[in-house]
């Protein structure tokens, strides 16, 4: 698999994973004070979904020379848009 | 299969399943009644498809501007842009899709948790219902695929 299949498939499951903790938060049920399952477990997978997202988006537009500088360029624009868009929503909401 | 193809096959899925999540929403929609207790199964699966559709969505768009070789030039940049502002939009709109019935006080701030009300004026706090997934974004979507029919058919008359 060479490193461009690596970046297209850590996007794919990133983007999926974020989505899919989005939905347990609804499905699992409502947050209240002592049931926190649907918070911790939404929050896990969002979170490691997002992180595969952003790190592929970053380094698949630095590292990888086989794209069109364009859509490279684009890449690391969203890529840091979206990593400081990230540590900005971390850091003001309760949890992610 | 192309890789244009697997595009419109992503496309075709992500709206289609997005539609039938609203669709499972609006078909078994039951009011609120006072008397008992709202069943919430319909709205949990109906709006977890939805989300799974606009996760299909925006992964076809994003991956489709990176490697779709055998689309139009134009296109392929749009849908890439289009499709890492969805993500954008959604990292934002995530956070106010959580269905928490805490009353925001247990949260308290910066200096740490503020102290329960005796009262029971906590209660207007409580969502109890999941909260609203959007709908808006796929204007861009339908955007999108308006644009591969202007491309053609600017490339056809030139």
């Amino acid at each position: 698999m060479s490193k461009k299949d690596l970046m297209i498939l850590g996007i794919e499951i990133g983007v999926m994973l974020f989505f899919i903790g989005v939905a347990v938060n609804i499905a699992l049920g409502p947050t209240t004070l002592t049931y926190r399952t649907p918070q911790q477990i939404s929050s896990f997978i969002k979170l490691i979904g997002m992180g595969f997202a952003t790190l592929s988006i970053l380094i698949g537009g630095i590292f990888i020379d086989k794209f069109e500088i364009v859509t490279r360029v684009l890449l690391v624009v969203f890529g840091v848009v979206i990593l400081c868009v990230n540590i900005g929503i971390i850091s003001l909401v309760p949890y992610y | 299969m192309k890789t244009k193809e697997w595009v419109i096959f992503g496309l075709i899925i992500g709206i289609a399943l997005f539609f039938l999540g609203a669709m499972i929403s609006s078909i078994f929609y039951q009011p609120n009644t006072s008397e008992e207790v709202k069943d919430y199964t319909v709205d949990k699966v109906s709006k977890s498809i939805k989300l799974i559709g606009l996760g299909i969505l925006t992964t076809t768009l994003i991956v489709g501007g990176i490697v779709g070789h055998d689309l139009h030039k134009h296109f392929k940049l749009i849908i890439l842009i289009i499709g890492l502002v969805l993500l954008l939009v959604f990292s934002i709109g995530a956070q106010f899709m959580k269905w928490d019935d805490t009353p925001s006080y247990y949260y308290g701030n910066s200096q740490g948790a503020f102290e329960a009300p005796s009262s029971e004026y906590g209660e207007e706090y409580a969502s109890s219902r999941p909260p609203s997934t959007p709908g808006f974004e796929l204007v861009v979507a339908i955007g999108a695929i308006a644009t591969v029919f202007a491309f053609r058919r600017i490339k056809r008359k030139t």
